[in-house]
Formats: C-alpha cells, sequence, structure tokens
C-alpha cells in the first residue's frame, strides 16, 4: 500500500525529464497513427501512468489520457486531493470521476477522436470495467494495444531514472543490512520485516513490498510474514519504490545451519557466474542457465532475469530468448534448494552498461 | 481462524446465491490491490498481479493463482485443496466449471476489475454461455459476518487502537509526517498486522483532507488528523481520530464538540434493521442544526462511512440515498470526517458491530480531541 513519502523533487526528476517521456510518446503516437493513449495505474502497480504523469494512485486506481495536443489525469480520488496531486504532477488537467471508462472517453468526445485510433498500455490488464464504460461512449473508436509503444521507451531508462532506481537499489540493500546486523533468531517474522519497512519508509521509500521466510528444512520461499518466531535459516527479499521507481534486492542469511550456509554458498556462486555472463545482448536464457543447473538430487533450481518495470509482480520475468537490451534496467533472481529441502535465495538489480552489468544496489 | 467449518459455511452461503442469481458456476476474481474477493473464497493471500477461485454449482472449487511460487504456500494453507497456476488461468476455471451448456450462466464475482484479457478469455471457452457479473451478489454474502470474522476484525480493532496510540507516543516537533507514519507501521507490523493503510494531515484550518504522508514538518500549534487501518488475519478496521498538538483552541474544541455529537447521534440510534442513509442522515442532521450543512456535501466529504471486512471500504457506504438496510454481524465504521471553516478538516470515526438492538464499539480508545504537550 502506498503510503510511503510521495512528492515530486525537481532535482531528481526534472520537469523537462517527464516533458521528454510525454513527447517522446506522442512522436510514436504519431508515427502509428495513434489519436490518443490511455496509461491506466492501480494501488499496486501505477506502471505507465506513473512514468508518464510522476502520479500513483495512493488508493484505488488512475488513468492518464494523452492525445497529442492535451492530457488529462482521471481519478477516483475526491477534487479535495487535486492540489496535492497537482504538487507531485504536470498534468495540465485533473478530473474525478466514479467511473475512469466513461470520463476517458467523454473527455477524448470532448476533443473530436470519437472514430480515432485510441492506444491503451498494458490493454490486457486493463479492468473490464473501465474498457466496457469506455466503449459505450466511444463504440467507434478503433482500441488498440499500446504496450509496446511505451515499454519500448521504458526499458532504457534515463540517466534520471536510472538515478531514482539506484536510489531504490542502495536503500533496500540499506534496509536488509538491518537483518545482519541484529540476531534473528528467536525473533518473530513480523518484527524483523517491520523493522526493515521502518528503514525503508524513514528512507523516503513510497511503497514496499518486504518478504521473509525462515525455518529449517523443508524450507520456504520468501512471502509474507507471519508471527513465527525464527529458527534457523532466514531468507528476505525487499522490494521498494522510490518516487515511483522499483528495484530489488533479496538475501540469505543462513546462520549457524551448516547445510543453509552451504547452499547460500554455492547459490552466490551461481549468481556471480550469470552476473558476468549477463551482458547486453546475451539472451536470457544464457544468463540463467547455470542458476539452472541441478544441485544434487531433486533439488529446485531457479533463475530469471526480470526488467525493473514489471515490479513489483514478485515473477515478472523475461523470456530465456530475450537478448538483455544495453542500457536495460534489470532483477536478476535465482533459488535453489537442497535435496534436504534447505533454501537459499539472492536477488539484486542492475544497469546493463557496455562493461557489463553494474550492481545499484552498491553504486554511489 | 479455523478453516474446514468456516469454509463450507462460506461456501454454503455463495452457493445458495448463486441459486437465487440462476448462475452455473461462480469466478471470483481479485487483482493484487483487491485480495479480498480471492481471499474470502480461499483464505489464502497471494502475491502477484491477479488470481481467481471458480465454484461449480455443486460448491467444488479451484484456486488459480498467476505466481507460481504461490502454489507451495497455497497447498499448505488454502482452504481450497485444488491449486493451480500459470499464465492461463482462465483454462483451469473453464476445467472447474466443467461442463456448461447453451444458455447457462457463468457469473463472475469482480468483472468489472477483472483485466479485458481474462473476461475475453472466459467468454471465448464458454460459447453460448452467459457471463454476467455477480459483484453484487458475492458482496452480499460477505456482508454479514460470521463469529470467527468478527474474531478476527476485533483482534485488527486492538492493532487500531495500538497503531492510534503509537501516532501519540510519536509526535515529535521537526518530524516529518512520512518519519510519524514508519514510526506508527513499525509498531503495527511488528505486532502482526499484514498491512496497514494510513492517511494524515498536520496543519491549522486550511486543511481540507488527508493524503498520503507528506515530506513536511509536523509543528507545535498544529491539528494532526489520521486514519489508523490495520489488516490482520484478512481482516481490516479503521480508526479516525484528530489531535492538537498543544492546547486546542476554542474553534478547535467547538468544532470537535459537533463532529463528537453527530457520531454519538448515529452511534446512538444505530441497530439492525435502520438504513445506510438513515445512519450517515443522523450524522448529517447535526451539522445542518449547526448551520453547516453545506459540509456534508461531496464538495468537503466522501462518505460518512463504509463498511469493514476483508476490505476496508466494503459496501455499504454510509451517505444519504443508500438503501442498505443494516443486519446484525455488519460491520461499519461511523465517521463524520468532514472540513468545516471553524478549524479545517477533522475526523472521528470508530468501526461497530451491528447488533439486534444496538451496536457494539470494535476499538477501545477513547472518542475525543486528543492532545499533545
Amino acid at each position: 500500500m502506498k503510503r510511503g513519502l510521495m512528492e515530486w523533487n525537481k532535482l531528481e526528476l526534472p520537469e523537462e525529464e517527464l516533458a521528454g517521456r510525454v513527447a517522446a510518446v506522442r512522436a510514436k503516437m504519431a508515427q502509428g497513427g495513434m489519436d490518443a493513449i490511455l496509461a491506466y495505474g492501480d494501488n499496486y502497480q501505477a506502471g505507465d501512468l506513473s512514468y508518464l504523469s510522476n502520479f500513483s494512485p495512493y488508493w484505488f486506481d488512475g488513468m492518464l489520457v494523452l492525445t497529442r495536443e492535451s492530457d488529462v489525469l482521471l481519478t477516483t480520488l475526491s477534487a479535495r486531493v487535486h492540489s496535492w496531486i497537482k504538487g507531485l504532477s504536470p498534468v495540465s488537467e485533473v478530473r474525478s470521476t466514479k467511473s475512469l471508462g466513461r470520463e476517458a472517453a467523454e473527455w477524448l468526445k470532448e476533443r473530436n477522436v470519437e472514430r480515432g485510433r485510441i492506444g491503451v498500455t498494458r490493454l490486457g490488464r486493463l479492468p473490464n470495467g473501465i474498457y466496457g464504460a469506455f466503449r459505450e461512449v466511444l463504440p467507434n473508436s478503433e482500441v488498440v494495444d499500446a504496450t509496446a509503444l511505451v515499454e519500448d521507451l521504458r526499458v532504457i531508462p534515463s540517466r534520471a531514472e536510472v538515478g531514482l532506481l539506484s536510489k531504490a537499489a542502495r536503500m533496500s540493500a540499506d534496509a536488509l543490512q538491518y537483518a545482519f546486523e541484529e540476531s534473528l533468531q528467536g525473533r518473530k517474522q513480523c518484527e524483523v520485516v517491520a523493522e526493515i519497512e521502518h528503514r525503508l519508509r524513514y528512507g523516503g521509500a513510497e511503497d514496499l513490498l518486504v518478504l521473509i521466510a525462515s525455518g529449517k528444512a523443508p524450507g520456504k520461499w520468501p512471502a509474507m510474514a507471519t508471527e513465527e518466531r525464527i529458527e534457523g535459516a532466514t531468507l528476505v527479499r525487499a522490494i521498494c519504490a522510490y518516487k515511483g521507481h522499483w528495484a530489488e534486492v533479496g538475501w540469505t542469511l543462513p546462520g549457524s545451519s551448516k547445510a543453509a550456509q552451504e547452499a547460500n554458498v554455492e547459490l552466490l556462486a551461481r549468481f556471480e557466474q550469470a552476473r558476468e555472463l549477463m551482458r547486453a545482448g546475451k539472451s536470457v536464457g544464457e544468463v540463467v542457465s547455470k542458476l539452472r543447473e541441478s544441485y544434487g538430487n531433486g533439488g529446485v533450481e531457479m533463475g530469471a532475469v526480470a526488467p525493473y518495470t514489471a515490479l513489483p509482480d514478485v515473477e515478472g520475468e523475461w523470456s530465456d530468448e530475450l537478448p538483455i537490451p544495453l542500457g536495460a534496467v534489470v532483477v536478476l533472481r535465482a533459488g535453489l534448494q537442497t535435496p534436504e529441502g534447505v533454501r537459499a535465495f539472492h536477488s539484486d538489480t542492475f544497469l546493463i552498461d557496455a562493461n557489463g552489468p553494474v550492481r545499484l544496489s552498491a553504486s554511489e | 481462524m479455523e478453516g474446514n467449518e468456516e469454509f463450507k459455511s462460506r461456501i454454503k452461503r455463495i452457493l445458495r446465491s448463486m441459486q437465487d442469481a440462476r448462475l452455473d458456476g461462480l469466478v471470483v476474481y481479485s487483482t493484487a490491490w483487491r485480495k479480498d474477493n480471492v481471499r474470502y473464497a480461499s483464505n489464502f493471500s497471494f502475491l502477484g498481479p491477479y488470481a481467481m477461485v471458480a465454484i461449480d454449482r455443486n460448491g467444488e472449487a479451484s484456486l488459480l493463482l498467476s505466481t507460481k511460487s504461490d502454489v507451495e504456500r497455497a497447498q499448505q494453507s488454502a482452504w481450497v485443496h485444488d491449486v493451480e497456476a500459470g499464465a492461463d488461468v482462465v483454462s483451469g476455471a473453464v476445467r472447474r466449471l466443467g461442463k456448461l451448456g447453451e444458455g447457462a450462466r457463468v457469473g463472475v464475482a469482480g468483472l468489472e476489475l477483472a483485466s479485458v484479457g481474462i473476461i475475453e478469455g472466459i467468454r471465448e471457452r464458454l460459447p453460448g454461455v452467459e457471463v454476467v457479473s455477480a459483484t453484487k451478489m458475492y458482496d452480499g454474502v460477505r456482508m454479514v459476518k460470521s463469529h470467527a470474522e468478527v474474531a478476527s476484525i476485533r483482534k485488527a480493532g486492538v492493532l487500531a487502537d495500538v497503531g492510534f496510540k503509537a501516532f501519540l507516543d510519536n509526535i515529535v516537533a521537526g518530524k516529518k509526517e512520512y518519519e510519524l507514519i514508519a514510526d506508527v507501521d513499525r509498531v503495527v507490523k511488528a505486532a502482526g498486522a499484514e498491512d496497514n493503510f494510513m492517511l494524515m494531515a498536520s496543519g491549522g484550518a486550511e486543511v481540507r483532507a488527508m493524503s498520503p504522508a507528506r515530506n513536511k514538518s509536523i509543528e507545535r500549534g498544529e491539528m494532526l488528523r489520521t486514519e489508523v487501518t490495520p489488516l490482520y488475519e484478512g481482516y481490516w478496521a479503521q480508526i479516525c481520530r484528530t489531535v492538537v498538538f498543544g492546547e486546542p483552541s476554542v474553534e478547535q474544541r467547538r468544532s470537535f464538540d459537533i463532529f463528537f455529537r453527530a457520531q454519538e447521534a448515529a452511534l446512538g440510534s444505530l441497530k439492525a434493521g435502520m438504513t445506510a442513509h438513515d445512519v450517515a442522515r443522523l450524522q448529517n442532521e447535526v451539522f445542518e442544526s449547526e448551520g453547516f450543512g453545506e459540509y456534508v456535501t461531496n464538495k468537503y466529504t466522501r462518505t460518512r462511512g463504509h463498511g469493514h471486512g476483508m476490505h476496508f471500504d466494503e459496501p455499504p457506504s454510509i451517505e444519504e440515498g443508500e438503501k442498505t438496510v443494516l443486519q446484525p454481524g455488519m460491520v461499519i465504521i461511523v465517521h463524520p470526517n468532514t472540513f468545516l471553516p471553524l478549524a479545517g478538516y477533522m475526523v472521528l470515526g470508530d468501526p461497530v458491530l451491528v447488533t439486534e438492538t444496538g451496536c457494539e464499539r470494535l476499538i477501545a480508545t477513547e472518542r475525543k480531541l486528543f492532545c499533545v504537550e
């Protein structure tokens, strides 16, 4: 739930940067013959909405409607928070509505886009109620999936974005450091996560998802904290948003368990090998092949490369065939389970530059 | 919460409602920011962007997850034992719903929030079957809480009290709003809350609404408004309170007195058989009698309260015109939150359990204008 710090720091995210994003989308709209774009976002994942407007709905959902000349941010929040929204976003107009779909369509109708070509980012994930209401008002418009249009821009973050992503990654790593500083044995999972989250929120995290698993074999993968007391190894995964930009860092604290220590050593070695391979042009499959090699009999070995834009989805992944683009920011995830059921997990966020992967959680 | 009996009871009520609505199958959909539908039908809180539960006409259910790593956890803890995950949840739903003839009807609870892709997929794979919204039907099933549910909401209420106390304890001049919320969150989460929805606003009479925390320092002499809404065992409970950082002014006291009397008017009369409209009217009448009728309109306020359960803003909405009849076992929050020109936006909210003869408050925090030195 978004209840961390939401603000627009123009040193970190200059007005020109946001204007440039919108201009780039408008240029692509013109090339693709699109008259308008709808970018929907909700409390869980603001995604393209946040990218283009710097607004993430802290409750319910919202949508940016962009034509080649004008724009409006539609929100289900009350008009009483419009001034707060305008403090965050350079959009020209903010409207409150109970029906995002109908309001978007009416706004476009006012601008004579009734029979236009309307692109919707992540069309497959647009709520059916919004789509239906939109189509009722504009039945003759052509609605197409415009996901690639914005995704192609986002997959190579700008310098300003990399700055924000680095901050998110560093915050995640710093917060997890708490888990190394304290003895966790006997503490409740929820107490440990509360401390990690506190560090993240004090650091300015807008949103976060901290997952944890603990115990002896059979192990578990990190999930929501419970009131269970920590015994044995602890796996912690911090997924954090700083000013709308998400990063992930995940570690294993094996504690005194020899089996967990060995599993973690093996996993970290494989992770490092995968990291070394993670260069522009290499396919995801090549990078994660080492991670997926069997370890003992019947163990689970996992590896994945995900674009940062897929966060906070815990399993947003690129397919194995995809070559990793130069300039992309990605999350490399690895998991391993020994035949005895002891698990280890590791993840981190990297910028793929010309010299190879740069670990953002360790960047200055 | 003990699963078996509670789950059977829920399935029974769902089936009865399905029969009343002439549904041959039900798909319950949840997106990540509204997990409640699926959680109600499965006792499982999923990770990832969405999940579904498909229920056939005999009450047999399948839990369909978008995230593979959820499967193991679901197999260990979900009430639904048939669990699968993958990109193609629709196939799993269609498999569970079984053979449906021409003219059959399938309801989707959460159809409005379900993605276009999912709904189109269901329609394509069930040709000749009418796919309709079952959201209101499902909301109706959930509206009256079982004893087990109320027990969980009571525990969430305890955490709401804990959270508000932490809010009071952590008010320090110069602290930023987002730091204060972080402090409250730490306490509530360490006490076992799965999540906590929280808004606040600090300032004077110019404040018109709460929002997420800002990068603004809290100063002595300001009024702080907050709502703390922890989630525990899948259930939310909210507390809304106003705090003066210093000595309250005459206007603040006068303003709060109106809010208190408005809430008291509702709580004093609230019982099963009243409508949500009635509860709103009782509150609004107090503001009107003070000459502030304008300030209970949409321009200044949202609602006079709302339902609580697995979503903290469930139906019924407590507002004029809302004709839902309150029944024993419903849980609602009564909050006359609004802006008054006397002292700015104020909040006062308490969740209550509706009974045959009245209502029972589910938090213990005093209903007063708090002051912190």
